[in-house]
C-alpha cells in the first residue's frame, strides 16, 4: 500500500529508475551475500584445515618429541649416559609445553581437549615410570630397572595408543568437520539459490508492477480512447494514482473529452437552432412564396387591368379619333356656317340695299309686295333651312359637350397624364356649351326672322297703304338687316370662333391622342412591367420554393445532426 | 554427595525467607585433605554471609561440584557451570591442572576465582579467570631463595634433590625452583601423585647425599615421602610448597618440615584472627591456606555480586576493577588482580611443621 501510494506520485521514468535501482540493489545484495558466504565458507574452510593442519603438526611434533624422549630414557637404561637422562628431561619439559600450547590453543575440534589431557597424563605416566627406573638402575638394581622398563614399555604402548586414538579421533573430527563445512557449503549455496531465487522473485515481481504501473494506466487510456472514437465523451480516465506521464496524459484526454462534450453540447444547441431557424425559414419563405403568389396574381391582375386600361384608351383614342373626326366635321361645319354667315351677311347687305331699292321702288309697291310676297316665301323656307341647320350644330354640340366630358371623365382616370387633356376637354366643353347657346340664338332669330317675313309679308299683303309704314318698316328692317348683318357678323366671327375652337380642340384632341398614345405606351410599359414584376414574382416564388426546400433540406441536415449529437450523448449515457 | 546436599540444607536453612537465591558454583577434589579444608572454607563464608542477610538481601547458595582433580572432569563440570543461568560465578577450581583444563571453558563466559591453583601457566589464561593464591612462578622463587639461605655456608645443603608431581602444579613449581636454587641439582624426578616408589627415590636421593629435598607435590605423596625418607634414616631439609599444608596430620612424619604457604594462622589481623577461631569453632580444627583462600574466594564473589547484583559480567568487571588502592580485604591479605588474574598484594610465607602444626614465626 505504502509502495502503491509511493508509486502514485511517481513518474514512470522514476518508477522505472526506482525498479532498476531496486533491481541493481537487489543484484549487488544477491552479489555481495554470495561473496560473503563463499568468502565466509571459504574462511571457515581455511580456518579449519588450518587448524586441521597445525594440529597435525602439533601432533606429528608432539609424537616426535615423544618418541625421542622414549629413546633417550631407554637409551640411558642401557648406557647410563647423564646427556641421555639430560635429553630425557628436556625432551619431556618439552612434550609438556607441547601439551600446554595445545590446551591453551583454541578448541575447534569436539574432544579435543580431553584428547590432549589424557594424552599428557599418559606421558607422566610413562616419564615416572621411566624416572623410577632410572634411578633404580643408578643404584644398581638393574632387575628392577628392567621391570620399570618392561612397565614403562607397556605404558608407552598405552601412550602410543592414545596418540593413536588423538589421531583418529582428530581424523574423525576432521571429517566430521568436513562433513559440516560440507553442509554448511550446502546450506550456503542453498541460502545463496534462495537469496537469488528471492531477488529472481522480487525481480519479477517488481518488473510486472513496473509492466502494469505503464499497461494499466495505458490500458484505461487506450479504453478512455476508443470510447472517444466510439463518441462516447462521458468516459473519464481516473487519473489519481497514475504515474506522472500518465497523470498528465489523462488529464489531457479527460480535458479533451470534456471540451469535445462542451463542443458537441454547443453543436447539438446550435444544430437544434439552426433546425428552428429552418424550420421558421420554411415558414416564412413558404409565406413568401404564398406572398409571391399572391403579388404574382395582383400584378397579373394589374397587368391585364393594365391591358384592358390600355383597350379603354384605345376605344378613347378611337373615339378620340371620331372626335376629331367630328371636330373636323366641325370646322367644316363651322366654315360652312361662317361662309353662311358671310353669304347672310352680303345676302342682308344685299337685302338692305335691295331694300332701300325696294323703298325707293315702294311706290310700285304692290307690284313689289307681290313679288315681295313671294319671296318671303322664299325667306320663309329658307329660315326653316337655316334652323334645321342650326339644329344639327346644337346636337353637334351636344356631342362635343358630351365627349368633352367623357374625355375629362378619360383624364382624369388617366391621372395626371390626363390632366391637360382635361383642361382641354373641359374647354371644348365650354365650346360646345357657348355652340349651343349660339346655335339656340340662331334658332331663336331664324324663328323671329320667320315671324316677322311672315307677319311683313301678311302686312306687305294686307296694306299697301302701309308703305310709309312699310318704308318705315324698310327702315326698321334695314336696321334689322343690320343687325342682322352684324348678327352674321356675329355669327361669323362665332363661326371662326367655333373653328379655332375645333380646330385648337382638334388640336387638343390630337394633342389627347398624343398623349393617349403616351399613356397607352405608358400603359403599355406598365403592362410589360407589371408582366416583368409578374414573372419576377413567379422567379422570386420559384426562389422561394427552393428557398423553402433549401430551408427544408437545412432543416432535414439539423435534424440529422441533431439526432447525430444526440447519439453521441445518448453513446455516452 | 551427601556433603553437598548437606551445603545446599546449610545454605537454604541460613536465610530461608523465600527470596530467590543467588547461586555460585563449586568445584575441587573434595575427597582429598585439601579438598575438604577448601569446602569447609566455603561453608564458613557461606554461613557467615547468610547469617548476616544474605546477598542484597537474598540467600548465597553454592552449587559444590567434586572435580577429583580430573581436568577432564573439571572441564566437564565447567561445561555444566556455564550451561546453567542460574550459576552467576565459580569458586575454584582447586588443582592447578583442572583449573587450566576448565578455564577454557570459563572463557568470556562465567567468572571462576581458583583457590589454590597456583601453576604459572595459568597467569593470563582468560581475563575471566582470576585466583586468590599467587602463581608458582612467585612461590618458586620464594621457595628457591629460601632454600638458598638455607643453605648457607653448608655444603651438603647446596645440594639438592628436586621431585615433582608430574601434572601442571608440580612442574610449575618445580620449574620456578630450579630456575631460583642456586645449588647443585642432584635429581629433577616426576613422581606420581601416589608415590608409589618413594623407596627408589629416598635410597637414590640418600646415596647422592642431597642436604636439601624440595617435593612440588601434595600431601598424598609428601606423606609417603616423609615416611620412607624417616624409615631409611634420611636426614635432610625437606621443603614442600602449598600442597604440602596437610603433612600436619601426621606431625611424626612431618616434623621440621619446611611448607610455603599463602596464609599464615598467626597473622594477628583481626579479620585472621576472627577467621580462625570461627573455623576452629566450627571444624575443630586450625584453618590451612586451602580454607583460607577459598573463605577468601567465596567472600569476594559475595561481595561483586552484592556490589554489581546477579549478572556474570557485572561480576567479572567488579573483580577486575580491584586496585591497590581498593583492595578486597581477605584473610590471606588484602587482594587485588593483575591483568592476568593473578592476586597482587597476598603474602606467600614459609611456615614450618612444629609439634603438629604450621609456624610461621621464623618465616619471612
Amino acid at each position: 500500500m505504502r509502495l502503491r501510494r509511493a508509486i502514485r506520485r511517481q513518474t514512470i521514468r522514476r518508477t522505472l529508475f526506482a525498479g532498476f535501482s531496486v533491481l541493481v540493489a537487489l543484484i549487488v545484495i544477491a552479489g555481495l551475500f554470495g561473496w560473503g558466504t563463499i568468502s565466509g565458507l571459504s574462511t571457515d574452510v581455511n580456518e579449519t584445515f588450518t587448524h586441521a593442519n597445525d594440529l597435525t603438526q602439533q601432533s606429528s611434533r608432539f609424537s616426535h618429541t615423544i618418541a625421542q624422549e622414549i629413546q633417550a630414557a631407554t637409551s640411558y637404561l642401557a648406557d647410563h649416559d647423564p646427556a641421555s637422562e639430560r635429553e630425557f628431561r628436556r625432551l619431556g619439559w618439552d612434550a609438556h609445553r607441547m601439551h600446554r600450547s595445545f590446551t591453551s590453543h583454541r578448541n575447534d575440534l569436539p574432544g579435543e581437549l580431553t584428547n590432549t589431557i589424557l594424552v599428557d597424563a599418559r606421558l607422566a605416566e610413562v616419564e615416572n615410570t621411566f624416572a623410577v627406573a632410572h634411578r633404580l638402575a643408578d643404584l644398581g638394581r638393574t632387575e628392577a630397572a628392567t621391570r620399570q622398563a618392561r612397565k614403562a614399555r607397556t605404558q608407552v604402548a598405552a601412550l602410543l595408543e592414545e596418540l593413536n586414538r588423538i589421531d583418529r579421533a582428530n581424523n574423525l573430527a576432521f571429517a566430521r568437520a568436513a562433513t559440516s563445512l560440507g553442509d554448511e557449503a550446502m546450506r550456503r549455496s542453498m541460502l545463496l539459490v534462495s537469496v537469488l531465487a528471492i531477488a529472481l522473485l522480487i525481480a519479477v515481481f517488481i518488473a510486472t508492477r513496473t509492466a502494469r504501473v505503464i499497461s494499466h494506466p495505458l490500458r484505461a487510456l487506450v479504453k478512455h480512447a476508443v470510447q472517444l472514437s466510439r463518441g462516447n465523451l462521458q468516459v473519464r480516465t481516473r487519473t489519481a494514482g497514475l504515474p506522472g506521464e500518465f497523470r498528465t496524459l489523462g488529464d489531457t484526454m479527460n480535458h479533451a473529452s470534456e471540451s469535445l462534450a462542451r463542443i458537441v453540447d454547443g453543436a447539438a444547441d446550435t444544430a437544434e437552432d439552426v433546425a428552428r431557424s429552418a424550420g421558421d425559414l420554411a415558414s416564412a419563405s413558404k409565406q413568401i412564396s404564398e406572398s409571391a403568389g399572391e403579388i404574382a396574381e395582383a400584378v397579373g391582375e394589374v397587368s391585364s387591368g393594365a391591358e384592358s386600361q390600355v383597350q379603354q384608351i384605345r376605344t378613347v383614342n378611337r373615339s378620340l379619333e371620331g372626335i376629331r373626326t367630328r371636330a373636323d366635321d366641325m370646322v367644316a361645319g363651322a366654315a360652312e356656317v361662317h361662309a353662311l354667315a358671310g353669304a347672310i351677311e352680303s345676302e342682308a347687305e344685299s337685302k338692305r340695299a335691295e331694300m332701300t331699292r325696294a323703298l325707293k321702288i315702294l311706290l310700285d309697291v304692290r307690284n313689289i309686295v307681290q313679288k315681295a310676297g313671294a319671296e318671303v316665301g322664299a325667306l320663309t323656307t329658307t329660315a326653316a333651312e337655316i334652323n334645321n341647320f342650326v339644329v344639327s350644330v346644337g346636337k353637334i354640340a351636344e356631342q362635343t359637350n358630351l365627349l368633352a366630358l367623357n374625355a375629362s371623365v378619360e383624364a382624369a382616370r388617366a391621372g395626371p397624364a390626363g390632366r391637360g387633356f382635361a383642361v382641354v376637354a373641359g374647354e371644348v366643353g365650354k365650346l360646345a356649351e357657348q355652340t349651343q347657346i349660339t346655335a339656340d340664338d340662331v334658332v331663336r332669330l331664324t324663328e323671329a326672322v320667320t315671324t316677322r317675313v311672315t307677319t311683313t309679308s301678311k302686312a306687305m299683303e294686307n296694306s299697301a297703304t302701309y308703305v310709309a309704314e312699310i318704308e318705315r318698316l324698310g327702315r326698321e328692317l334695314n336696321s334689322a338687316l343690320s343687325t342682322i348683318v352684324a348678327a352674321a357678323e356675329r355669327t361669323r366671327q362665332a363661326a371662326a370662333a367655333v373653328t379655332s375652337s375645333a380646330r385648337e380642340n382638334v388640336r387638343a384632341v390630337e394633342n389627347a391622342a398624343e398623349n393617349l398614345t403616351l399613356v397607352i405606351r405608358t400603359a403599355e410599359g406598365q403592362a410589360t412591367a407589371a408582366m416583368q414584376v409578374s414573372a419576377s414574382t413567379a422567379e422570386q416564388s420559384a426562389a422561394c420554393v427552393e428557398m423553402t426546400s433549401a430551408s427544408s433540406q437545412l432543416l432535414q441536415g439539423s435534424k440529422q445532426l441533431k439526432g447525430l449529437v444526440g447519439e453521441l450523448k445518448t453513446a455516452a449515457a | 554427595m551427601k556433603a553437598r546436599a548437606l551445603l545446599l540444607l546449610l545454605a537454604v536453612a541460613g536465610c530461608g525467607r523465600g527470596a530467590e537465591p543467588y547461586t555460585i558454583g563449586a568445584a575441587g577434589p573434595w575427597k582429598e585433605g585439601y579438598g575438604v579444608m577448601t569446602r569447609r572454607g566455603i561453608e564458613l563464608a557461606l554461613d557467615e554471609i547468610n547469617r548476616s542477610g544474605g546477598v542484597r538481601g537474598s540467600p548465597l547458595r553454592v552449587d559444590a561440584r567434586d572435580d577429583q582433580a580430573d581436568p577432564t572432569r573439571a572441564a566437564a563440570i565447567a561445561e555444566g557451570f556455564v550451561a546453567d543461568p542460574k550459576i552467576l560465578a565459580v569458586v575454584g577450581h582447586v588443582n592447578s591442572g583442572a583449573m587450566l583444563a576448565a578455564s577454557r571453558v570459563y572463557d568470556g563466559q562465567l567468572t571462576a576465582v581458583a583457590t589454590s591453583a597456583s601453576s604459572p601457566d595459568l597467569t593470563g589464561v582468560s581475563p575471566w579467570v582470576f585466583r586468590v593464591i599467587s602463581s608458582d612462578s612467585l612461590n618458586g622463587v620464594i621457595l628457591g631463595r629460601f632454600a638458598n639461605q638455607i643453605g648457607g655456608r653448608d655444603q651438603l645443603l647446596k645440594r639438592a634433590g628436586v621431585l615433582y608431581e608430574n601434572d601442571a602444579y608440580g612442574r610449575g613449581l618445580a620449574g620456578a625452583f630450579r630456575r631460583n636454587f642456586r645449588g647443585t641439582l642432584v635429581t629433577f624426578d616426576p613422581i606420581s601423585p601416589k608415590m608409589e616408589d618413594a623407596e627408589t627415590f629416598v635410597a637414590y636421593l640418600k646415596a647422592r647425599q642431597a642436604g636439601i629435598v624440595f617435593v612440588a607435590g601434595r600431601e598424598e605423596s609428601a606423606l609417603r615421602f616423609l615416611r620412607e625418607a624417616r624409615r631409611q634414616q634420611f636426614k635432610a631439609v625437606f621443603v614442600g610448597g602449598d600442597g604440602w599444608q596437610g603433612i600436619v596430620t601426621d606431625p611424626a612424619a612431618a616434623e621440621g618440615a619446611y611448607v610455603g604457604t599463602s596464609f599464615n594462622a598467626d597473622d594477628p589481623r583481626k579479620e585472621v584472627q576472627e577467621f580462625v577461631a570461627a573455623f576452629e569453632k566450627r571444624f575443630r580444627t586450625k584453618p590451612d591456606a586451602f580454607a583460607a583462600l577459598s573463605y577468601d574466594a567465596t567472600r569476594l564473589i559475595a561481595k561483586a555480586i552484592s556490589e554489581r547484583g546477579g549478572k556474570r559480567a557485572g561480576i567479572r568487571d567488579y573483580i577486575a576493577s580491584l586496585g591497590p588502592e581498593r583492595p578486597f580485604a581477605g584473610v590471606t591479605g588484602p587482594a587485588y588482580f593483575s591483568a592476568g588474574g593473578d592476586p597482587l598484594g597476598m603474602g606467600f610465607r614459609i611456615a614450618q611443621v612444629s609439634h603438629g602444626v604450621l609456624t610461621t614465626g621464623s618465616a619471612q
